[in-house]
């Protein structure tokens, strides 16, 4: 280490120092080394896998190495921004804790892990596979929300086995938008809320503003809607960032931002704000009819008129009926308005939310306009997820994607067909599912589970072999999306910088797997490697003839006329060329969106969205049960953009930045009414054990005016058992005191309404 | 000669932590830890500062993001007693020397805007990190105050290659890490003295502030407030 004499001879300049060696480096006698060294420096392009919304990166590397990570000023998504998270990700790559290579379970070893080889552990994992092969139901693949072909191949490998075990970690509100979408549209698209263009936007327990699938669109998009004027209503629980950018903030309880988007529904409906030539036009379900049997059936309307009055939502949701009455007019009389429901929905969520939003949504006529919800546009090409001919297996039936919750349930009551192999990627669900515990125990029922985690965390820890995956940086990455106008984005890099430690794409392992696993499930994957798959992908792009290579942001409309005219003006006349322009760039996309597509966003039948088709089954009172017993407070959980990062990691610069409201971090900190802390004697920076029946965690206090005085909200993102010494024993998992039971019909996602109760610690 | 300014709108910061995490990357910040945090002692050469006011229900918040303000009159070079700390007059950057500082904080008590942060420990980094510091940028130890420079090394480095081109700086060649990373654009950088320049347009704003301006440290960091109007 230089000391301040040594350096003072050996420089003259009394500037800022530049172009001087590291000295974290210098171990060795600063007369030896020179102290300018000589440096090449090189910039690649990646795409970022932190979380779904699939950012372009910019990478500068010195010497080989990487040491910036930026935005690609291409890239529609971040337009050369980047989140915390991306900002941070280097620290994966120079992770200190990351798996230097696959390894399995040894119990004959101090520590329980073994180095195997790569050879060895596709061996193992192809031979199981082609064991179980012929019996459906046997492979089960948890996997991650990110969207990318690797996880499209995991799927087509279980499905090529004859199982429909694909869970898919998404936000339980994700969850059951997409349950909601499939009933009242009768498709699996992906909705894109077109905040810019909104002119008055309301919030209802969205948390749009912390963490989400889409959070750089969603950020994006929001700054555009405020630049142009926008209004914007947040009504929850909590005031949080997304309140906090508010002009008003209504402190509604915890579980009832459904009811109050209908009292919000039904102002419009009565005051002659509801679009009523769309709703003629659009949609069934919504108006009183008489069936074929000459029985009149209620429609959605009368329902909405008859039992969501300002007066009883202001009873059930804590809100004053003329804030509703206000809001609503605001509301209807808008141009532009859109409502957005909860993102994440960990407590306090049910599908009757999601369902409520959409309706409010449908009576406002806020479907495929500019400044609503649109439905994205697909790439050109279908997902790899399901092989010609998979069938789903009869031992889940008919289910939509199962939840993980539902395997463990399924293992640990050993129901059959036992699932015998079990992969998981970019997922740490025995960290981030509420019945992680639970979760943990099936896994290691599960005779074989494979992690692709590159560092150990929670759900690797029960895990049979750990099989590292390498980082986007190390290899060819790739993300299937959509930006926030639902323009298709295809990005695709080749690798940045070169491995630090023995890990492979899991891309690759599952077509070396699927290779070796016997002829029925290798003749569904008929690329010998990644790099075919992707070329294979460009080609169907380049044969799709429509779209371009990444660039500058230009008006839609131009790209229309010219599509729908035939004509293209694209910088590529081969697939080879499209291939190195993709590469150089960093994507392809179609800057274009069609409204009026309704057999985009009704695919089925007379093109109407059926309001009808996902029964409201749960009455008001039921939905919204809030008194708690005395001395209790709700618990609500909430996403901490820092803190949550795919796969569970967690990066010294993250754990340390933690909330923006706050500037303590490396603890769980759990907000409380200053009223509430006087009752209890608490004060900001206690530690209190936050308990109920489902055991209990410790947070720091934070007194603050932002929460009702009948809650608690924690943040998630802390708890970690494993997942390296940044990490591991910081902070405390509040998920594991949400409650889970389901419904009267399973297929309803439900976050029950939690009480907890507080005690002092110190 | 320059005057480097920034304005940031209140309206497109979504507190996302971008900036923050940019310029520590950029600017070689080390880590923290638990121990650290407690003290309040993490070094942030940016920060989001949340205020609350009002009481439940009627509660607002503003979260600003506050690095080194660049003031045109610094209290905080007025007090160093080794001349670590100085005012470039050709740049309008308060620039900080590592070589010279010999930790007695003066600085840091002097600044009204606690932006200055020092070194209470030797940086904590594992011997992975190295590799992937910003050679740029020199790294500092115990005992010594550092803060956010503007990201000096990129002025320097495009005045160079500009010389070198022998022309003026375009406008853009130069930005802050922060800057750059903001997913939003919420924050605009340039020349103040250039009128034309959109930083200089935006600090005209009807809706600009700046920090503590009755105690006439004259900020080159403009804030734009929220809420609609222009």
């Amino acid at each position: 280490m230089l000391n301040r004499r040594q350096f003072l001879l050996g420089v003259g300049r009394g500037a800022t120092l530049i172009g001087l060696a590291p000295l974290w480096s210098c171990a060795k006698s600063t007369r030896e080394a020179p102290l300018i060294q000589a440096r090449e420096e090189t910039w690649a392009n990646s795409v970022c896998q932190l979380c779904p919304s699939g950012c372009g990166l910019r990478v500068r590397l010195v010497n080989g190495n990487p040491v910036t990570v930026a935005g690609n000023p291409f890239h529609p998504i971040n337009r050369g921004g980047l989140c915390a998270r991306g900002a941070a990700s280097l620290q994966l790559y120079y992770d200190p804790d990351r798996l230097a290579g696959p390894v399995k379970r040894d119990p004959g070893v101090v520590g329980g892990w073994a180095p195997t080889s790569w050879k060895d552990a596709i061996d193992n994992v192809a031979s199981r596979l082609q064991a179980v092969a012929f019996s459906p139901g046997r492979v089960a693949v948890i996997r991650g929300d990110n969207r990318n072909l690797t996880s499209q191949l995991l799927g087509r490998l279980a499905r090529a086995a004859g199982s429909s075990w694909v869970v898919d970690m998404k936000a339980p509100a994700d969850v059951a938008m997409e349950e909601v979408l499939a009933g009242t549209h009768g498709t699996h698209g992906q909705l894109v809320q077109d905040l810019s263009k909104s002119t008055v936007l309301l919030s209802l327990d969205s948390g749009l503003l912390e963490a989400s699938a889409n959070t750089m669109t969603l950020h994006r998009s929001f700054a555009d809607m405020r630049s142009a004027g926008g209004y914007f209503v947040h009504a929850g629980p909590r005031l949080g960032v997304t309140g906090a950018k508010a002009d008003e903030w209504l402190p509604i309880r915890p579980s009832t931002a459904g009811v109050f988007a209908l009292g919000v529904a039904h102002m419009l409906i009565k005051e002659g704000y509801a679009r009523v030539e769309f709703l003629r036009d659009h949609v069934s379900g919504f108006e009183d009819w008489t069936d074929e049997a000459g029985v009149p059936q209620s429609g959605v309307r009368s329902w909405i008129l008859r039992e969501f009055s300002p007066q009883r939502v202001a009873e059930l949701t804590g809100a004053e009926w003329d804030q509703i009455i206000r809001v609503a007019r605001r509301f209807g009389s808008a141009e532009r308005p859109l409502a957005i429901g909860p993102m994440q929905g960990d407590t306090s969520f049910q599908t009757f939310d999601a369902q409520a939003v959409h309706t409010l949504n449908v009576v406002a006529g806020a479907i495929d306009v500019p400044g609503g919800v649109l439905w994205a546009r697909r790439a050109p090409f279908d997902d790899l997820d399901a092989p010609a001919g998979s069938k789903p297996d009869v031992a889940t039936g008919t289910r939509h994607s199962p939840t993980v919750e539902e395997l463990a349930d399924w293992v640990l009551q050993g129901k059959s067909p036992p699932i015998d192999l079990c992969f998981v990627h970019e997922a740490d669900p025995v960290f981030t599912s509420p019945e992680g515990a639970k979760l943990a125990d099936a896994l290691r029922k599960i005779p074989f589970v494979v992690s692709t985690s590159p560092i150990m965390n929670d759900t690797a820890a029960v895990a049979t072999a750990v099989l590292p995956d390498s980082l986007w940086l190390e290899r060819r990455c790739d993300s299937i999306t959509v930006d926030g106008n639902g323009y298709p984005v295809v990005s695709s890099s080749p690798p940045a910088a070169k491995p630090r430690a023995d890990c492979r794409s899991t891309a690759d392992l599952v077509l070396a797997v699927a290779k070796s696993a016997g002829e029925r499930i290798a003749q569904q994957f008929p690329w010998g490697s990644y790099e075919e798959v992707i070329k294979d992908r460009v080609e169907l792009l380049f044969r799709a003839g429509v779209g371009d290579t990444l660039s500058a942001q230009h008006r839609s409309t131009w790209t229309q006329l010219l599509e729908r005219s035939g004509w293209r003006a694209v910088s590529y006349n081969t697939v080879e060329e499209l291939g190195a322009e993709i590469d150089k760039r960093g994507g392809w996309w179609d800057p274009a969106y069609y409204h009026g597509e309704w057999r985009r966003i009704v695919p089925g039948g007379d093109h109407r969205i059926n309001l009808q088709a996902v029964q409201f089954t749960t009455q008001p009172e039921s939905v919204a049960h809030v008194e708690g017993p005395n001395d209790r407070l709700a618990l609500y959980v909430y996403p901490e953009l820092t803190l949550t990062t795919r796969g569970g990691v967690s990066l010294p610069y993250l754990q340390d930045l933690g909330s923006p409201l706050w500037q303590t971090s490396w603890v769980t900190s759990a907000e409380i009414n200053p009223k509430t802390a006087a009752h209890l004697g608490l004060a900001l920076g206690d530690t209190i054990k936050i308990k109920n029946d489902r055991g209990e965690v410790t947070a720091q206090v934070r007194v603050s005016p932002g929460i009702r005085p009948d809650v608690i909200a924690v943040q998630s993102g802390g708890g970690r058992v494993h997942g390296g010494r940044y990490a591991e024993g910081i902070g405390s998992n509040p998920l594991r005191l949400v409650k889970t039971e389901s419904a009267d019909d399973p297929r309803r996602v439900r976050r029950e309404l939690t009480f907890v109760h507080i005690e002092r610690v110190a | 000669m320059a005057r480097w300014g920034m304005v940031i709108d209140l309206n497109r910061c979504t507190a996302c932590q971008g900036c923050i995490t940019a310029c520590h990357q950029e600017n070689n910040v080390p880590p923290s830890n638990p121990r650290l945090a407690g003290q309040n002692r993490s070094i942030r050469w940016i920060d989001m500062m949340p205020m609350y006011e009002g009481e439940y229900p009627h509660t607002a918040m503003s979260l600003l993001p506050m690095m080194c303000q660049h003031c045109e009159h610094p209290p905080c070079i007025k007090v160093c007693p080794v001349g670590a700390t100085f005012f470039s007059e050709e740049e309008g950057i308060v620039g900080q020397v590592y070589s010279r500082c010999i930790g007695c904080r003066y600085c840091t008590n002097a600044c009204p805007y606690t932006v200055r942060q020092f070194n209470w420990f030797e940086p904590d980094v594992p011997p992975t990190y190295p590799q992937g510091t910003n050679p740029d940028v020199s790294v500092r130890y115990k005992g010594i105050v550092e803060k956010c420079t503007f990201c000096n090394h990129r002025l320097m480095h495009a005045r160079d290659t500009a010389r070198a081109d022998n022309r003026n700086l375009l406008p853009g060649e130069f930005v802050p890490a922060c800057v750059e990373a903001c997913p939003t654009k919420a924050m605009v950088f340039g020349d103040l003295e250039d009128p034309q320049s959109e930083v200089a347009k935006q600090a005209r704003s009807k809706r600009a502030f700046r920090l503590m301006e009755d105690l006439g440290t004259e900020p080159k960091v403009y804030y734009l407030r929220e809420g609609r109007g222009q």
